[in-house]
């Protein structure tokens, strides 16, 4: 399987991995999906999972009959031990993105820039045309198209936005964490390097 | 068999004891030539705008027609558009809209019909017992508008991907994915579901149009073996569902023996299941009801085909069964 052969599910508590999310993201669940029920999925990674009522009564069905399911829900990201401690999901970034309008985190590429990263390629100071703070490096940032869609993530080469003024255009300012080219190319996914 | 069944088989490219059984299904050797001729042209593809990313189609549409593309809306599916013109590049899939999943793109439109006519709601609990690649998962999200529930079943790994992909590139959130065969859906979720979608895997003679090689792949022996899952498929759903649940059965496939045969051999004798009459977006043709002899049992009229010649899409067979 994707996570590996051995996985086992259990539901957990917002409150237990808030800890390792980006505040924007764990502030959002918080207003947003009080209610819901967080699966967490341990194999060779970990996986999280938003469940509304009806699908946690049926997961827990599922688990009870020694099934594990492949995944549920609004797939909300990948936990790590090591750094980048969270890898959010494309959903549940555009679901913030557009449902408080505010847009965090975030490197905005142009279309010239878009073509190459949905290939796997990275990202490169000249085809950023925005950067939204807070932008670390060595964390995930949000790569976006200018229609305002999320298109990927990177992990950012720039401490701050404010460094991008020192870089020159073919710097690597965001390395290809992934993109939604891989929905359709069907490859393993690039995050399983990033193990848990 | 006669010469002139041979003599067609043999012009168009097909094992003879298939052109046999069309003449068998539609009964008129003009009309099956009508047929072969139908799987020799290729279909538009088509595309559902995913109202569970985008507030107005038009945004998308806006878009495609921009790059080169030419749509036409699908008069009896307001979200699908059928594919006109094709610019040399992109390719429909290669789109970015494509990519963030703004919509689901379809090599013919039949696969449209059955999420339209199940009718799932935001308060069912629906099985989709042979789900990937996700074409009809998601586009039962789409009706349900993300509400109720979906269980979507596959037993392979590499086709649970795909789907898993799918499933995630349209934003789906009220579905759960297992790896299961279908067989099997019955005893683990007994009597659990309101509807059930059963697109069973088939020899797909009603997709000769978009893979050639089913004119001659499907021997007698894979049909029997293909009915035979197929029973065991459809009895597993009826187990599932709760009672006053609904089932859609529906192949890719016109051979008698993967439908009304499958149904004839799982109702037959049983009298809770109920056939009903369908409310489909296309008028479509009748059900075979009797084959070399054989006569289905009567609740079966009530199913219905689609026929490459007849409604200009791929040849599918759908019916639409309660369970009392």
């Amino acid at each position: 399987m994707l996570n590996g052969a051995k996985v086992r599910c259990r539901k957990t508590a917002l409150q237990e991995i808030a800890g390792s999310l980006p505040p924007h993201i764990s502030e959002y669940l918080r207003r947003e999906y009080a209610e819901a029920t967080i699966l967490s999925c341990e194999g060779r990674f970990t996986e999280i999972f938003v469940l509304s009522e009806e699908l946690a009564k049926v997961v827990e069905k599922i688990i009870a009959q020694g099934l594990t399911p492949y995944s549920a829900g609004l797939y909300l990201g990948r936990l790590r031990k090591g750094k980048p401690s969270f890898i959010p999901s494309i959903n549940i970034l555009q679901e913030i993105y557009q449902g408080t309008g505010e847009v965090v985190n975030a490197l905005v590429v142009a279309e010239e820039g878009l073509k190459p990263f949905l290939y796997g390629g990275d990202v490169l100071r000249k085809s950023v045309v925005s950067c939204r703070q807070p932008v670390r490096k060595g964390d995930v940032v949000a790569v976006l198209g200018t229609d305002m869609r999320v298109y990927g993530l990177g992990i950012s080469k720039i401490d701050g936005c404010e460094e991008l003024e020192k870089r020159k255009d073919l710097d690597e300012v965001a390395s290809n964490l992934f993109d939604v080219g891989w929905y359709i190319r069907g490859e393993a996914r690039k995050e399983r390097k990033y193990k848990a | 068999m006669g010469e002139d069944v041979k003599e067609l088989a043999r012009r168009y490219g097909y094992r003879p004891y298939m052109v046999g059984r069309y003449l068998e299904i539609l009964g008129d050797l003009k009309e099956v030539e009508e047929l072969l001729e139908a799987f020799e042209k290729a279909l538009r593809p088509s595309i559902r705008c995913n109202k569970l990313k985008l507030a107005d189609c038009r945004e998308l549409i806006e878009r495609l027609e921009k790059m080169g593309f030419l749509l036409e809306r699908i008069g009896w599916c307001s979200e699908a558009y059928e594919v006109l013109r094709e610019p040399e590049k992109p390719s429909l899939g290669s789109t970015h809209e494509h990519l963030i999943g703004l919509y689901y793109l379809y090599r013919g439109k039949a696969s449209l019909i059955p999420p339209i006519t199940l009718k799932p709601g935001e308060r069912d609990e629906v099985l989709d017992m042979a789900a990937a690649p996700g074409g009809k998962t998601t586009h039962m999200a789409q009706i349900m508008r993300n509400k109720g529930l979906i269980v979507a079943l596959e037993p392979d790994e590499g086709r649970l991907r795909v789907l898993r992909n799918n499933v995630e590139r349209l934003g789906v959130k009220n579905t759960v994915l297992l790896r299961l065969d279908g067989r099997e859906a019955g005893k683990v979720f007994r009597k659990t579901f309101t509807k059930a979608l059963l697109d069973a895997p088939c020899t797909g003679e009603g997709i000769i149009m978009l893979d050639p090689s089913r004119k001659t792949k499907t021997s007698l022996e894979d049909l029997v073996k293909h009915h035979e899952i197929q029973k065991e498929l459809l009895r597993s759903a009826l187990d599932s569902l709760k009672g006053g649940g609904r089932i859609l059965y529906t192949t890719c496939s016109i051979a008698p023996e993967e439908n009304e045969l499958v149904l004839n051999e799982v109702i037959k004798g049983r009298d809770d299941v109920r056939v009903l009459s369908l409310e489909t977006p296309v008028k479509l043709s009748p059900p075979v009801t009797e084959y070399y002899g054989i006569r289905v049992d009567e609740r079966i009229r009530y199913c219905g085909r689609t026929y490459p010649h007849v409604h200009g899409m791929e040849g599918f067979f759908i019916c639409l069964m309660e369970l009392k």
